[in-house]
């Protein structure tokens, strides 16, 4: 378990940032709508943008075309929605939802004398090791002096 | 400070401070003759020592006992300035100062950035009374419907007021997250104690499991090694070992030693 709190946070941070993003994309690079009835001739700011574009490499990219355009904020979309379901999931397993405070202190005495039993029981153990590896060490010293 | 060379060499190449000299005075033995000495001044331990009664004391006992702290009119200088002890009394009227002047616009006196919000959720003192994860989840979608919202109310009229109303509602809201999920903090934090310390339960009582079974184990072996060596040992001394028999002692003492790795490997 991660620190689920601070992953909250900063996906919400992060949707946030996405909305923005997108409302800046679609401010900057939607396309202009064609005028129903009328035929639709490359305008003069796209003739100099896509003479620009030849002109000068660095200039900024021309603006996408309407398919595009509805392609690119189809994926903004979808990222923002998948943003929103990450956040429903960290926010589904959040730690001890079920728990109150005081249980929660019942429970951490608990552990801990729990704790205290074993560390007990675990110097045995360890004593009981040390015991072990001498009984081991002196068969092993015999068996040398006989040995020899 | 009238240190030679290599010690300040050390100094610049240690990445913290060397700690004071006469910190290896502060051993158990001097601190009780220390308080043997003041015993025998008759001066209570918080009482400090006359000067006199200073300069009877063995030189490393004289590192033990603190100074004065400084009077509040003696000067120190920091980055070249002078202050006392007191100038940093006002602190905290300094700091409110730089924080409203920030917050202000210097221009128009406004503030500019208000962290206040509208609490959304009722303010409880008991921890359960509050269903966290339901306002979270009410805040999550309040936020993304306030969105869509906005995105509408953009496409009709770009420059409408509705459009400030919306932006503030998703602000409110997400300020709302926040400072819920501030809230849940320190429930988190015994959380991960609670599970840390059952992580701990398990390991211990794995140690002590494997200890008890290498026990059996080993004494399983010795036993065996005891039958097994002493056939072994008269076979040897009679001259007919049998070729069966020396291969099932060394098997014997491959166990041994296998053995002998878990117990010291362990």
């Amino acid at each position: 378990m991660g620190d689920i709190l601070t992953q909250i946070q900063d996906e919400l941070d992060m949707l946030l940032n996405q909305m923005q993003a997108s409302f800046a994309y679609i401010r900057n690079r939607a396309p202009p709508a064609p005028i129903p009835g009328q035929p639709t001739l490359t305008s003069m700011q796209e003739f100099e943008a896509s003479n620009m574009a030849a002109a000068n490499p660095s200039a900024p990219p021309p603006l996408p075309s309407q398919d595009e355009f509805l392609k690119d904020i189809a994926e903004l979309s979808r990222d923002m929605v998948l943003k929103e379901q990450q956040l429903e999931v960290l926010v589904a397993s959040l730690p001890g939802l079920d728990k109150s405070e005081a249980e929660q202190v019942a429970r951490m005495k608990e552990l801990e004398r729990e704790l205290e039993g074993l560390e007990g029981e675990r110097r045995r153990a360890l004593e009981e090791k040390e015991a072990l590896l001498r009984k081991v060490e002196g068969k092993i010293a015999k068996a040398g002096k006989m040995a020899s | 400070m009238a240190q030679p060379a290599p010690e300040d060499e050390d100094v610049l190449t240690s990445y913290f401070p060397n700690p004071p000299p006469f910190y290896k005075h502060f051993t158990p033995k001097n601190l009780a003759a220390l308080a043997q000495f003041q015993s025998a001044q008759d001066t209570a331990p918080d009482t400090p020592l006359t000067t006199a009664q200073l300069l009877q004391l063995p030189t490393e006992l004289r590192y033990l006992v603190p100074p004065a702290p400084p009077s509040p009119s003696a000067e120190y200088s920091v980055f070249g300035k002078k202050t006392t002890v007191n100038a940093l009394d006002d602190y905290p009227e300094a700091m409110q100062a730089i924080r409203t002047r920030l917050q202000t616009h210097p221009v128009t006196g406004e503030v500019v950035l208000d962290w206040s919000y509208e609490q959304l959720y009722p303010s409880t003192t008991s921890w359960s009374s509050l269903d966290r994860q339901a306002y979270l989840f009410r805040f999550l979608r309040s936020i993304v419907l306030s969105y869509v919202e906005l995105l509408g109310v953009m496409a009709q009229d770009p420059t409408s007021a509705a459009k400030d109303e919306k932006l503030k509602d998703v602000l409110t809201l997400a300020l709302n997250m926040h400072a819920l999920v501030n809230e849940y903090r320190p429930h988190q934090a015994r959380e991960t104690l609670i599970r840390e310390m059952e992580r701990q339960v398990e390991r211990k009582k794995g140690e002590v499991e494997g200890v008890r079974r290498m026990g059996e184990r080993v004494r399983e072996v010795l036993a065996g090694f005891e039958r097994g060596g002493g056939e072994g040992r008269v076979e040897v001394d009679g001259v007919g070992t049998e070729v069966g028999d020396e291969e099932r002692r060394t098997q014997r003492q491959r166990e041994m030693w296998g053995v002998m790795d878990e117990v010291l490997g362990h």
